[in-house]
């Protein structure tokens, strides 16, 4: 069944339909408010009102070709919202500064040997030289399979910029990957 | 997919491209075919789309999988909150098909009204809440006298202070008090003065409230004034005084002829039966002195009476009748 068909379903009122959306997309939608939200009960509260919300306003909703977009949108802007409730329960600070958090490492087989403990700090620097969007975008380009259309709708970006976006956060992964290989390289000398 | 425009892509364009990613990322078959092909017939990107690889294949997340319980949990939770939505909805549709018009219409309208109700609510209770405190005191060696807002004036004695609110004085004439004050009380709604050791109430009349340390002591001038602390109440008319006594209970009224109320007002102070301790205390209040004496003359009960115009005269009022010996060195006067 396409994205189309079982939004449709959804539309008539199939609460199969419903259950469906859920098992397909939950995880991801977990894993991805996780980087927003270190609390794993409050993203559970934020995709229970999602689901919710979904249902309840079924009829209403526009046509998609893409469900896990449309999570993915949904749930942003859910816990955005929360996000600055809480900043602003805590203090008046600048309610536009969000955090995705992915903690990012470097495939096992690119680095060659074994990730130990000053390598893995190394790396931990210079993931640090990665925005905060730019990890998101990397994230759903690599770990939730977005296409530029879709990551600007979920990040509030247009095609353009989307694009941009993603081709700075690459271009900064290559310096990364740069940087390790001349690690490696030196430590690789200096073990003959 | 139109394989015509990667010939110019870059490793960094590779890495960005879906059905690239599909291929090293998921090992995607189709992807595959097609990539494998396309590399067939252009062997000169070779090193580019080896580097787009890497770049793609470079990250790694650690993240953590929510359990098979934890999602069937939510699940259920969605599922019970959407199903007790569901059936109101259902009931109700063909019922109310024709009314849902006028639904529609009033909706708008409620949702202001609720909107104003909501920012009176909010006003209300910013008026309720944000609620000033005015706060006088008097220093060390310092009288004051306060009007309160309805005109009632409240003379404060040395080391003291009074608080109140302003705002809310119209329905609750109300003043916390720490140390002594006189109080001259126009007519009115119940006045009350509220101190940690106890609490006096009053319609309009003037009286004397101390309250320090453990000692809690009030005397009526005129009028009628009830005085209660944890432990009971008295009812005090004029020329009567009531206090606390070593079990912290209030003593029965009593009269005393030859102390004025109040008298700390013209300086004038008089003690009967008091420990010498709090004379010694008034008298620091009254001149900012410091006074040291042994426990056993600071326990003993005198009837005295001291002047606020010259430490010295009232320190030799004190003392002289006791024998007692006095010598100042500095600001600490040393009582033997």
């Amino acid at each position: 069944m396409s994205d189309l068909e079982r939004w449709q379903a959804l539309k008539d009122g199939e609460k199969s339909a419903l259950e469906q959306i859920y098992r397909d997309h939950a995880a991801v939608l977990f894993k991805y408010g996780r980087k927003f939200i270190p609390d794993a009960q409050l993203v559970e509260d934020c995709i229970q009102d999602l689901f919710i919300e979904l249902w309840e306003a079924r009829q209403r909703v526009s046509a998609t070709d893409s469900i896990r977009k449309y999570l993915f949108v949904s749930l942003r802007r859910k816990i955005v919202k929360t996000l600055d409730r809480q900043v602003k329960k805590i203090a008046s600070e600048e309610p536009e500064e969000r955090h995705f958090q992915a903690d990012f490492g470097i495939d096992q087989l690119l680095i060659q040997g074994e990730l130990d403990a000053e390598r893995d700090a190394k790396l931990k620097v210079a993931m640090a030289a990665l925005s905060e969007r730019q990890r998101e975008v990397l994230y759903l380009k690599y770990f939730a399979d977005m296409d530029y259309t879709q990551i600007g709708e979920i990040m509030e970006l247009n095609y353009q910029s989307a694009r941009n976006l993603s081709h700075r956060a690459l271009e900064a992964l290559r310096q990364i990957l740069l940087a390790l290989f001349i690690v490696w390289l030196c430590n690789f000398f200096r073990l003959l | 997919m139109k394989p015509e425009t990667f010939t110019s892509y870059s490793a960094l364009d590779f890495a960005q491209e879906p059905s690239f990613i599909r291929w090293v990322r998921a090992g995607d078959e189709e992807a595959a075919v097609f990539w494998q092909n396309w590399l067939d017939q252009h062997p000169e990107k070779a090193s580019a789309v080896a580097e787009g690889r890497k770049l793609a294949q470079a990250l790694s997340v650690r993240e953590e999988e929510p359990s098979e319980a934890v999602l069937n949990a939510l699940w259920n939770r969605i599922d019970l909150a959407t199903s007790i939505a569901k059936e109101p909805l259902v009931q109700t549709t063909p019922a109310v098909a024709p009314t849902s018009l006028r639904e529609a219409k009033i909706r708008p309208l409620r949702r202001w009204l609720s909107y104003a109700a909501a920012a009176c609510v909010t006003l209300l209770l910013v008026a309720l809440l944000y609620n000033p405190t005015e706060r006088v005191s008097a220093g060390i060696g310092q009288k004051l006298t306060h009007q309160l807002p309805d005109g009632s004036s409240v003379a404060i004695n040395a080391a003291s202070s009074i608080s109140y609110h302003p705002w809310r004085w119209r329905f609750t004439r109300q003043v916390e008090l720490e140390g002594e004050a006189f109080f001259q009380v126009t007519k009115g709604s119940r006045f009350v003065v509220k101190a940690v050791q106890g609490q006096v109430e009053v319609l309009g009349t003037s009286f004397n409230v101390r309250a320090r340390g453990n000692s809690f002591a009030v005397s009526c001038v005129t009028g009628k004034v009830r005085v209660s602390n944890p432990k009971g109440a008295q009812i005090l008319t004029p020329g009567l005084i009531t206090q606390t006594n070593e079990n912290g209970d209030l003593v029965t009224p009593y009269t005393i002829d030859n102390q004025p109320s109040g008298a700390w007002r013209d300086g004038k102070f008089y003690f009967t039966q008091t420990p010498l301790e709090e004379v010694f205390a008034e008298i620091q209040r009254q001149f900012e002195v410091q006074i040291q004496t042994t426990p056993e003359i600071a326990r003993r009960k005198v009837t005295t009476y001291f002047e606020g115009s010259n430490i010295d005269t009232a320190l030799f009022n004190v003392c002289w009748p006791l024998r007692l010996e006095t010598s100042t060195r500095g600001d600490l006067i040393l009582i033997k």
